[in-house]
This record gives C-alpha cells, structure tokens and sequence, in this order.
C-alpha cells in the first residue's frame, strides 16, 4: 500500500447489497474495479509500520466492525454423489462491506469410500463489515449445485445462516432444502430437460423473510459451517458480549 | 441509576434497553406425517415493548416444507427482531401454528404452540413443543377420514388468557426448533422492572 495516498477510499455507496433497493450490479463485486484500500490496518495488531490513520478513513468510532473468517467444511448429504457450494453473504441497508469477497463458488467434490461419507469442500472465506445497528446481520446463503445424470448443472439444495452474533470460534450446521415442482407433469419435463425449480434470485429470497410461504421445499442434507467472529466498538455501543466463547 | 420511567423517557435514544433477536426457524421434527407442514409464527408483548422500526402487522409464515429421510421438516426461515423497552415485564412470546397443505390443496391446522423468548446474550437452540384441541370420536373420525382437524374458536386460550386453558383437551404433537442469538443494548445499567405507564 502506498502510504503517500490517504486512506480515504470507501466503496460507493451503491455497494451496499440492499434489502429492498435495486439489485447492484455484479460488476463490483469484480475484483479489479473495487479499491485497492481494503481496510486492513484494522485488523493488523501487532503490524509495526502501520498506515496513520487519516481523516475520514475506515477507523470510525461511530461504527462498530465485525469481522468474519471461516470455512465451509463438508456436507452430508445422502443424495448427490458429487457436489460444488456457492456461497454469498447479504446484509441489511445500513450494512458497508469493508473487505473481503462477498461471493464465491467451491470445486466439485465428489464422497470418499468410507463408512461416513461426507462431501468435503474445505473452502475459506475472509469478510468485514461495519454498520450502527445490527438490525440486519449479516447472513451467508448457499447454493448447492451438482449435475443431474446427463451432466447437467443443476441445483440440489439452498440453505441460508446468521452469523454468529458473539466473537469466538463457532461450528454451526445449517439444514437445505430444494423447491418442489407445482404438479408431476412439470416435474417429470424438469428431469427430462435440465430445469429443476429454482428461485429466481435465490440471496435476496433467503434472506429475507417476506414472500416465503409461496414456496414448497423437499428437505434434504446438512451444510457444516466455521465460523471465527471478531468484533470491534460493539461494547462501546452498549451490546453486552460474552467474552469468553471458544 | 434510574427511579421512576419518567426519567427514562428523557434519556436520549442510545441509553434506550434494546434488545435484537436475530436467527431462524429452523425446523420441524416428530410431526409423524408426511405432508407439507408451515410454520406460522405470531409476535405478542407487552405494552411497554416497541417493535423497531415498526409494528409488524402480519405473522411471519415459512415456506411448505416436505419431509426428507429423516423425517425433519426444514424451514431454514430467517427471523430479525429488533424491540426496544421501558420495562423487562412482558417480554415477547412467539404463538405458533403449524398448518398443514395436504394432497388436495387444503391448509388446515395442524397444531398450537407458544413460545417465550430469552432474556439474556448469547446463543439459544429453543425446542417449543406443540399440541392440538381434539373434539368427540365423531370430531376425530372426520378428521381422520375427511381433514379438517378441530382448533380452537377463541386464540386468546394460547397466551392472553390462560383460564381458557382448562376447558380444551388436547393431544401431543411434534416440536418446532427455533435457533436464536440475542443481544441486549444498555441491559447491564439501566434495564428496569416498573409497570407499564397506562
């Protein structure tokens, strides 16, 4: 980072993922048009030769920062032999992501020969937030796509999960389930052409909880999720945390 | 330290108790069928509780959900409560009902349940466990044959008013999972126990 350059450079405004606003485009979630000041001085403690934190820069009391780091570990799911995770975090209006991606798609992986077979992806995610209010935490929503017997990708499961509200490491599984088809006849033309019933913008209908109970769900497996919370100026805003999870 | 609620009503708003509930419905499990199961889900509190930024007029309701080998029923629905409070008396209650879609598109009632929130941060995995009025054997007959389940012409018997409660029989069924966190603002200093002001 080059420290002549002040560290001013916050995301455009229109980059918080909305609840109720217009969609944003995907073109800045694109990393080579984000700005190249991620914010990394604050989570930096023990770095020496620190940016000066500057008027204006990310290191502002009248926000509270979360901080978020983990893995998606495995699934098991009885089904699907072979499955790829997509995950992508939302969160409320007054939410700003400060660092990180927000979205991200996993290999293919398909069940080892043991007796508990499990799909592992292992696969890591780095994300920060800052806001005033929880009202809106942050939640990651995850696909699950495989392909059907012809090798098609099709989609297998969503499943939707908080972020864990206390700092500390926490192991937590989140239950999926897969649309159903309206009648046997559509389902049958579904199989046959590739088009298993998907939500139409799947973050955004997982997340929020309005306009659920037009949808009928099969349930299916579990999604096994670790999270390591930090959190900064949450105390200074009056929430009580307990310090001592682990 | 505060004494009376007067007081608290000058207190600017970053003094206020607050408290957020943020997690899920989660699940369905032991309802020993194999129909779509939603999960209806109504807020009640008292009078010095505020629901933040305003009062929800509809019950949040969770998609239909069909069960899988496990016989769990997923709703993976996203709740975020957000009160703020004069007083810790009357603390929000969840009235739950469980309908049910069956094969012919007929939702009835499948069972009631109420469930009280927490009260202190931290993590919370809450199992309410549900029930259903029954009637006579010709009232059970018809629902066994036909559909149509008995449920109960005054709801005030769930949470309002309890002395309606000794008149209804009812019979056991499955249990609702509700995954919560909460966090409380200001709750350590300034929560207080006083009687709503009316």
């Amino acid at each position: 980072m080059d420290p002549n350059k002040p560290n001013v450079v916050l995301y455009p405004r229109d980059d918080r993922i909305d609840y109720k606003g217009p969609k944003p485009s995907d073109s800045f979630y694109d990393s080579n048009l984000r700005p190249t000041v991620p914010g990394q001085e604050l989570f930096d403690e023990y770095k020496v030769d620190h940016v000066p934190i500057l008027q204006g820069s990310l290191e502002d009391s009248s926000y509270f920062y979360i901080y978020i780091s983990g893995q998606i570990e495995y699934s098991s799911f009885i089904d699907s032999d072979c499955l790829m995770i997509k995950y992508k975090f939302i969160a409320g209006k007054e939410w700003e992501r400060i660092y990180g991606e927000p979205s991200g798609c996993s290999q293919l992986s398909y069940k080892s020969r043991s007796s508990s077979p499990k799909i592992i992806w292992n696969f890591p995610f780095n994300i920060a937030y800052r806001s005033t209010c929880p009202r809106g935490w942050p939640q990651i929503t995850m696909f699950l796509v495989g392909p059907d017997f012809l090798g098609r990708e099709v989609v297998k499961g969503y499943t939707t999960m908080h972020v864990p509200l206390q700092p500390g490491r926490h192991e937590r599984s989140a239950k999926t389930f897969t649309p159903k088809s309206s009648s046997i006849l559509v389902q049958f033309l579904g199989v046959l052409k590739g088009k298993l019933p998907e939500l139409v913008d799947p973050s955004r209908t997982l997340a929020e909880p309005y306009g659920r109970e037009v949808i009928r769900a099969d349930s299916g497996g579990a999604v096994n999720i670790v999270f390591n919370v930090a959190e900064k100026n949450l105390e200074s805003f009056g929430y009580t945390i307990k310090k001592n999870i682990l | 330290m505060i004494e009376s609620i007067r007081e608290i009503d000058k207190l600017p708003g970053d003094y206020k108790t607050e408290i957020h509930y943020i997690g899920q419905i989660l699940e369905g499990r032991g309802f020993d069928t194999d129909i779509g199961l939603q999960c209806e889900v109504q807020l009640e509190y008292g009078e010095s509780w505020m629901e933040l930024p305003q009062k929800s007029d509809t019950p949040m309701q969770t998609q239909t959900s069909y069960p899988g080998k496990d016989e769990i029923f997923v709703w993976c629905h996203p709740v975020d409560l957000h009160f703020a409070t004069d007083s810790i008396f009357g603390s929000p209650k969840l009235l739950i009902r469980v309908w049910r879609l069956d094969d012919l598109g007929r939702i009835d009632l499948f069972s009631y349940g109420v469930c009280s929130l927490p009260c202190t941060t931290g993590y919370f995995m809450l199992n309410c466990p549900t029930w259903r009025p029954i009637g006579n054997w010709r009232d059970e007959a018809m629902s066994f044959f036909v559909g149509g389940p008995p449920k109960l012409t005054n709801e005030d018997a769930l949470n309002k008013n309890l002395d309606l409660r000794k008149k209804v029989k009812t019979v056991s069924s499955g249990s609702v999972y509700i995954e919560l966190e909460v966090l409380l603002k200001n709750f350590e200093k300034h929560w207080t126990i006083s009687k709503p002001l009316s």
